[in-house]
């Protein structure tokens, strides 16, 4: 099911129902579940969340050919900073630590033969290493840079952190071989997909407005 | 031929020496084992449930290689082993034997040779090992737009697009 265009009158229950990937994004604004039937105008209004900022990130997350350049650019670089600051530390406290758990476990279930596996969780482990340090450098130097106006830290425009995941995911769901523990493997394939297009957004938001800002 | 490793361990000597008889009379190209150590790296492993449950820690990490004789439990849980069922006729019994083996020797044969072409093995050995666009041109005296076609080819094939994935596809696959 796809949800159409979001507005601030949508009820923000169909549009988890219909799109539950929006939850890492109403996540990051500290909206939980159980929000009844109420819209997403009146949840904000209640968590003093900048409703317009909400839409507008719902609206790009949901649908890949829409991008509301002007809207994003609109809200003003330091909300789209914070934003991203947010989906940084999601990234690095929840996603590639789901993603290592559901790994471990499935190299120490699976054949001791499986030498792919491991392969495969080096190269994940690398991707990994890649992503944070991008993101020290977002925290630690480029945001900051932003925020103050300066713009002599911007990082080198890069996209091989999808492309690895992306990969990785093909060597799974393609060229996967030996014996594993079938339920870990398809976590394990669950958990990238879920990185993999929260980073596409990300990097999104990231190329077409913060790059040009700066 | 495609051989197919296969390692027979059972319990009970006159199935062991019935089920080596009727492999070699399947065609396939069979190696056939009976010591326990070299099941671990045997394409499809013939056992028993009394066998199974005496050495299980052994046994867990490949039952989808596992072939168990017995009374055949309903199932679909698809990590479970797969079961000849000791009640079936003689000719299911045969059939079901082949249907296994069928099936195992078709998971062996899906080698890289198999999915890409040897100009395109070549090249993506040569990405591999770290080489740009332009030295793969010059090695195989071929265009730098052929090595573009071949890459766009390798990686709609493979669905891996970085030079990393393809490394690793390659170190995978024994190429490099």
């Amino acid at each position: 099911m796809s949800y159409a265009i979001i507005t601030k009158n949508s009820r923000l229950s169909d549009i988890i129902i219909a799109e539950p990937v929006t939850l890492t994004v109403i996540g990051r604004f500290g909206i939980k579940l159980g929000m009844g039937d109420r819209t997403v105008q009146q949840v904000c209004d209640d968590l003093s969340i900048d409703a317009d900022v909400l839409v507008c990130l719902l609206n790009t997350f949901i649908h890949d050919d829409y991008f509301p350049e002007k809207q994003l650019t609109a809200l003003g670089i330091e909300r789209v900073v914070n934003y991203l600051k947010k989906t940084n530390a999601y990234y690095l406290h929840f996603m590639l630590p789901t993603i290592e758990r559901h790994f471990e476990l499935l190299v120490s279930r699976s054949d001791d033969d499986n030498g792919n596996l491991h392969m495969m969780r080096q190269y994940f482990d690398t991707a990994k290493q890649r992503l944070t340090e991008r993101i020290k450098h977002d925290n630690e130097v480029w945001f900051p840079a932003i925020m103050t106006g300066k713009n002599d830290t911007v990082p080198e425009e890069d996209d091989d952190i999808e492309d690895r995941i992306n990969d990785l995911m093909s060597m799974f769901v393609i060229h996967l071989k030996g014996d594993y523990d079938t339920n870990l493997g398809h976590a394990v394939v669950l958990s990238l997909a879920g990185l993999r297009d929260d980073l596409h957004q990300h990097n999104r938001i990231r190329e077409r407005i913060l790059r040009p800002h700066a | 031929m495609k051989t197919v490793t296969v390692s027979l361990l059972l319990h009970d000597r006159l199935h062991a020496v019935a089920l080596r008889h009727l492999i070699g009379t399947l065609a396939v190209s069979s190696v056939i084992t009976d010591n326990i150590e070299s099941s671990d790296d045997a394409d499809l492993i013939i056992t028993d449930t009394q066998t199974l449950a005496s050495d299980i820690k052994r046994f867990v990490p490949r039952l989808t290689r596992v072939l168990l004789i017995g009374n055949a439990p309903v199932t679909d849980n698809h990590d479970a082993p797969m079961w000849l069922d000791c009640n079936l006729s003689e000719s299911e019994i045969v059939d079901r034997l082949g249907e296994v083996l069928a099936s195992t020797l078709k998971g062996n044969s899906e080698d890289v040779d198999s999915v890409l072409s040897q100009r395109e093995i070549e090249v993506l050995r040569l990405v591999a090992s770290g080489l740009i666009n332009k030295e793969i041109a010059e090695r195989l005296n071929i265009s730098i737009n052929t090595v573009l076609t071949h890459r766009k080819n390798i990686t709609a094939k493979l669905g891996i697009k970085s030079v990393s994935g393809l490394s690793l596809y390659a170190m995978m696959n024994g190429l490099v």
